[in-house]
Parts: structure tokens; sequence; C-alpha cells
């Protein structure tokens, strides 16, 4: 495709505006990446997918789309992407994390919701994302209470499907989680006219494993003494990966690993000796929100792991591959999917164990834990992870913070001063 | 060799002087008007023209305009500096800080001489000096005389957070013909909550508690924070340059 | 002292800039990938483009003579990176 301002155009798309986010990507994208030094060449791959978002997948969805392919588009690590593919559909993620978005989602939505689902849905009404234009069907689900009533504004404008997630994990929950995995399945099969056998869904469901194989081998490097990868070049990783392909995504993310472990070798650290470690805990970061990751690591901190959506929760824990029928492949599905922690669930012990666990895996000297503004969830579970991140002796700064400019320096000053305190 | 710590808040800047004994030599306050740069370039001048010699100085910038120090050797912020500071003045290692500043309000646990935890509070104004500010002008008080008004004053809450609601309130309060100390004493009483839930949210040591930044010398906030912290907090006249006190101390580690 | 001037190489396709890129690798010349910026980029599609500092444009164009790249326009831009400029997207 030489030309993409005709395929945005047929895409129906609001040109004018979304030409004004596009001006301002570039001077973000220089300040935060490219004011690094010494950075992996395999980024190089994601380097090009941002410098052409909204041209070069785009692109290739729509063809897809003209072989008869449909595109799902979901907004959470919860809507499994193995379903999709086993009934030859295509998942891209639609999460807004530009704020950009959000006055256009602020036109229909309460002030008070969280940035992530005013960018959302500002994506699709304004008609500046193509993403959000390409999607056949939206998959939602019910994590929080936010995301349930735009899901009834979004359907008013778009085919959309919400999943019914549990609030408890009793085995009983994990049971309903496999009922809903299967009547998506079934919503799936009708939408792309394809029927989902045991055969193709193991093929997807191994697809997908290698996919999160690949993330997690990155994510291995930054357990190093030495860091490999800024904490920002690997959130980009992770958030391209929503959009992706996902056999291409495992190939690009081996490649990088190679590098890091190569990096890991030789000793070679993109942050000077000292440099504090931290690790990230809270609400996912959608492309391109890189707000609090370019903080932290021009404050005299480095980002070397994140409990987040866009981070461990998106890649740890495995399908079980062993299932020889639907029932047993769905089931799987459902126990992998119910193993990840977010703060919609309660008790939620959990995720405060994953949480002391990679503090001591990746070795850091403190925790961020940021909550996206208005997300009730998170904030109060902040309470939790502060108290017992306390009780482990290991230092912890909570941020509440949006995607606007307006609070940058204030942060700064908060986050330098919680790196000095490290020592 | 001589240690300058330049503080430069969001309402007023200072600096202060140490000698080779780490004494204080020099201490001074000024605005920060509109311009930090400026500022900075006004107490280069006032530094060089006191005949100190600027080969033997290292220096440390803190406080929100930091970064318009350009001569500073080095940038550090103002919860360490505080922190360093108060632990100086007091000559105590173990307590806690509340430093209501111009447009932020941090609370600062210190043990063994280091911060421990703080916690400061988000975009908006609520408690800070800004709101006392904000309040005074409304009622044509300066800070400390409303202050002062609100010892004689009771009986009025004002239940918004916000700045700008508060101020509406405190106007309907007027047009309501309700006394002056009474409003004073509505205003103080609200920004010393909003200290008290802000120190709730941190697990105070058993040190001492003391008060800097520009309000120390408001006497009667400082009555109603040991109220409403039911702890005995400290203040002395020296305390509104812990800032600059802690920048000078953190200037004795400079290596060149 | 003189504002330093970054160069950025424009593509009609992004196939070209990485085909260019795989190219000054392999020749040792250092470059980046870059979204173009929007000053400089006029009606073309392609957003991706290539930066180089000053010091190696010269180098990069013998570098493109030699291997027939394709590309598109070159640009100089005073530098526009700035980490601390405290402006997101």
């Amino acid at each position: 495709m030489a030309n993409y301002r005709e395929m945005w155009e047929q895409l129906g798309m609001d040109l004018e505006n979304h030409d004004n986010l596009c001006a301002v990507l570039p001077t973000a994208f220089g300040d935060v990446y490219l004011s690094q030094e010494n950075r992996p060449e395999s980024m190089d791959f994601w380097d090009m997918v941002v410098a052409d978002i909204h041209g070069i997948r785009p692109a290739e969805l729509i063809e897809e789309q003209k072989k008869g392919r449909k595109v799902f588009g979901t907004f959470c690590v919860y809507v499994p992407d193995e379903v999709v593919i086993a009934a030859d559909g295509i998942v891209t993620g639609l999460c807004g994390g530009s704020q950009f978005w959000v006055p256009d989602g602020e036109a229909v939505l309460p002030k008070s919701t969280c940035p992530l689902i005013k960018a959302s849905v500002g994506a699709r009404l304004g008609k500046t994302c193509p993403f959000f234009r390409i999607a056949d069907m939206y998959v939602g689900e019910t994590t929080c209470d936010g995301k349930k009533k735009a899901w009834e504004i979004l359907g008013k404008d778009v085919p959309m499907y919400v999943m019914d997630m549990p609030q408890m994990k009793r085995a009983k929950d994990v049971t309903k989680w496999m009922e809903e995995v299967e009547d998506f399945a079934a919503v799936v099969e009708k939408t792309t006219g394809k029927t989902i056998t045991p055969e193709k869904l193991a093929e997807s469901i191994h697809i997908i494993n290698e996919k999160r194989k690949a993330l997690a081998r990155v994510y291995e490097t930054r357990k190093a003494d030495v860091i490999p990868i800024s904490g920002k070049d690997a959130l980009l990783m992770m958030q391209i990966a929503f959009f992706d392909d996902p056999e291409r995504c495992a190939q690009m993310a081996n490649r990088l690993a190679d590098e890091l472990e190569q990096r890991v070798k030789d000793g070679v650290s993109v942050f000077p000796a000292g440099t504090k470690r931290i690790l990230v805990t809270g609400t996912p970061m959608a492309i391109p929100n890189w707000k609090l990751h370019h903080i932290i690591e021009t404050s005299g901190g480095a980002v070397v792991c994140e409990e987040t959506c866009t981070g461990t929760r998106y890649f740890e824990n495995l399908v079980d591959e062993t299932g020889t029928t639907l029932e047993e492949q769905y089931r799987a599905i459902a126990e992998r999917y119910m193993g990840i922690h977010c703060a919609c669930f309660t008790p939620n012990t959990e995720r405060v164990d994953d949480i002391l666990r990679l503090a001591k895996e990746y070795k850091v000297d403190g925790v961020i834990d940021v909550n996206l503004k208005f997300c009730c969830l998170y904030d109060t579970e902040g309470y939790v992870v502060e108290k017992a991140l306390k009780e482990a002796g290991i230092p912890v700064l909570g941020i509440e913070t949006d995607y606007t400019d307006a609070d940058a320096e204030q942060l700064r000053t908060r986050i330098e001063a919680f790196i000095e305190m490290l020592g | 060799m001589y240690y300058i710590g330049i503080d430069i808040g969001s309402t007023c800047a200072k600096y202060a002087v140490l000698n080779e004994k780490k004494e204080l030599i020099r201490k001074h306050v000024q605005p920060t008007g509109w311009s930090s740069v400026e500022t900075a370039e006004s107490i280069r001048t006032q530094l060089a023209e006191s005949g100190i010699p600027w080969e033997e100085v290292r220096s440390v910038a803190t406080g929100y305009g930091r970064v318009s120090v350009p001569f500073a050797d080095k940038t550090v912020t103002e919860i360490t500096c505080h922190g360093r500071g108060a632990v100086w003045l007091h000559n105590s290692e173990n307590m806690t800080v509340i430093d209501i500043g111009g447009q932020d309000t941090k609370v600062i646990c210190i043990e063994d001489g280091m911060v421990k935890d703080f916690v400061m509070n988000d975009k908006c104004s609520a408690g800070t000096g800004r709101f006392l500010e904000v309040m005074a002008n409304t009622m044509a008080l300066t800070p400390s005389e409303l202050c002062e008004l609100a010892r004689d004053g009771g009986n009025t809450k004002i239940s918004s957070m916000c700045t700008v609601f508060a101020e509406s309130e405190v106007i309907s309060l007027i047009g309501r013909g309700e006394k002056k100390e009474n409003i004073a004493y509505a205003v103080v009483e609200s920004i010393a909550d909003k200290v008290a839930s802000q120190s709730s949210r941190m697990s105070m040591n058993s040190g001492l508690v003391c008060l800097t930044g520009g309000l120390c010398e408001c006497d009667y906030l400082r009555e109603v924070l040991c109220d409403k912290l039911k702890r005995d907090v400290v203040t002395q006249p020296d305390d509104r340059y812990a800032g600059a006190i802690g920048a000078a101390l953190m200037a004795t580690g400079i290596r060149r | 002292m003189a504002e330093r001037l970054n160069y950025y190489i424009l593509f009609a396709t992004y196939t070209q800039g990485m085909a260019l890129k795989d190219h000054l690798r392999s020749a040792g010349i250092p470059c980046r990938i870059s979204p173009a910026p929007r000053s400089i980029q006029g009606e073309l599609g392609c957003g991706m483009s290539l930066l180089l500092e000053e010091e190696h444009i010269e180098a990069a164009k013998q570098c493109i003579r030699e291997n027939h790249a394709e590309y598109y326009d070159i640009q100089a831009l005073p530098c526009q990176i700035n980490a601390k400029r405290g402006r997101f997207c």
C-alpha cells in the first residue's frame, strides 16, 4: 500500500483530526525512545512498526479481510486469542493509550472514567484510529464497571460481544469461565463461518504459548545484574504484541531475546552501574502511553519488570497443550486465563504473592505502584500491595496518574525523591 | 570551601550558606516571582557580591525550580533536602517532617537520618500554602493575619477540599455575614485536616514531628496540627530554610 | 555553538527504508529508525524515516549510491530530541 491516506479515507476516518495525532507522535517518540543510547539493534522492528503504526499493520489486516478473514478487536488480557485464531480469525488489541482520544470519549462518558476507557471509546467515536475502524467485531468483558457501561455505548456503533468475567476464583468460577469461553467460541465460529476443531485449537494454543514463551525470554534477561534493555523498549515490545501477528511477534521477540542474552554474557548494560532497579505494578499502559517509564528512566531509575496487563500478566503461565478434545482444551484455556491476577477479583491475594515474587526475581530496589486515575479497583488494591511490600522491607511509591502532561513535573519530583530515598 | 543550598520554591526562593565547619553563615529568602531563572540569577549575584569566592563553592539546587539553576553542581529533590535540613536543624535522627509548601505538602518519615518514606499531595492544591493564600486574598488578609485571626474563631466549616470550590464556599460565608475569625478558623481547620489525613497514610515513627516550610511561622496552624495529630509538633524560625540547608548539606558530599 | 543538524532520509515505502537501513548497518554507518517529523513528511504516505547525525550523512549518501538504494528525499532539521520536554502523546 503506497498511500495510507487513501486507506484511511476508505476506512471513514476523520483525516484532518487524525493528522493532528500524526503530528505529535514523531516528537514524543523521539524524546522518549531516540534519546536513549545503545539500544538493542533488534528494536528496529518495533521502531519501524511505530513509525508507521497506522499504516503497516492496518494495511495487512485489510488485505486479510479481503481474503474473507475477520478481525476481532479486544480490550483485555482475559479474552482468549486461541479461540479466535482456531477459527481463522485475527485478534487486534484496541486499548487507547493517548490523551488525544480522551476528549472524544468524554463527549459521551463521565469525566471520572479511567483514561483508558475514555481513550478507547474516543478513538472509535472520533474516527481517528484505523484499528478501531477495521475490527469486524469488538469483544468486551465485564472486568470493571466503567467498561461494562462503555460497551453499551460502543455497541450502538459497532458489533459488540461481551464476555462475562467471574469476580471470584473458586472452582465453580473457573467452570463458569470455561462456559463463557465456549459461548465465545460459538460466536466466533458464526462470525468467521469456520468451525473450530480440536486440531485447529491445539495449533492455536501452541502458537500463543510460543508467543508467551518468547516474551518471557525477553523478560528473563531483565533479571540479570546488567540491564540489557530499557524498560521503555520492553514496554514497546509488549504494547505492540497486542496488535501484531502472534507468530511474527514470537519470532521478533525471540530475535530480541537472542541479542539480549548475548548482551548479558558480554556484560552490556543500557544503564550506568548503580541505577536503581524498579518494578512497576498496577494498571496497563496501552500504546503510546510511555509517560511513567520515561520519567522513571530519566530520573535515575531503570524499569526491570512490569506486573501489569502490558507486562507479566500478559504472558505468564501457559495453556496446557495435552488436551485432545475441545472440552479438555476449553478447560485448559479457562484455567490458564483464570490464573491471571487482576484487581477485578476478590479476594486477589495471589497478585500480592506475584508482586513479592517478581520483586525478588528481578532483584528490584523499589516498586512503583501505578494506577490510572479513576480506576477504583487498582487504587483500592494499592493499599494492600503497599502494605505487603513495606512489610517485606521493599520500598514502594504509589502513583496515580492519567495520560495528560499536566502532572509530569510533579511526578518527576516524587519519582526522583523516591529514587534518592533508595540511596 | 563554602556549601550553598538554593531552594527555588513556587512562592519563595531561599538560600543557605554553610562554611567548612558546616555552620550556617548566611541565609536569605525572597519571592520567586514569575521567573525562576531570573531569581536564580539574582541569588548568584548576591552571593558573588557577598565576597564568597565562586571557585570555593559547591552548590545544590532544590525545589520545584531546581532545574532553573544552571550554575548549581547538582539538583536534589526538596523531599530529600527538607529531610536532611530538618535532621540538622532539630538534631534528631528519627522524626517526621511536615513541609507545607507553596504548591505541595509533603509528610516525610526520617529514620536514622535518612528519608524512609514520604507522601505528597496530588496535583490539587488542597492543604497547601497556595490554598491558604487564595483564601487570605479572598478575605483581604495576609496568610499570617488569617492564621492569627483563626485563633478567635470557631463553629464554622468548609467542606470542600478543592481550592476553587472552597473559595466559593468562603465567598458565600462572607455573603451570609459570617464573622471573619470564624471563616479564618474554618480555613485553618481545613488545611490541618488535609495534612492530618495525608499523614495518616504513612506510619509515623515515635520521634519528633516538625513543621518546615513557609507556614512554620504560623503558630496557630502548628497548634491545630498538634491537636489533629495528637502529637507535639515543633518548629523553629530557621525551619523555613530547611530545604536550602538540606541542599547545602548535600553539597558537602560533592567531589569534583 | 551552531545547532546540531539531524538528517532524515524519507521513503515512499517502509520496505525501501528497511532495505537502506540494512545497507547502512552493514557499512557500519549509525542510523536510527524514526517516525518522519510531520513538517518534512509532506504528502508522503510512509511515516518511516532514517535518522542520521550530521557527521554520517556523507557516508550514507555514498552507501546509497553504491547500493543503488531507493529513497524519496533527504531533509535536515535542527535536533528535535529532548528527553526532558515532558510532553507525551
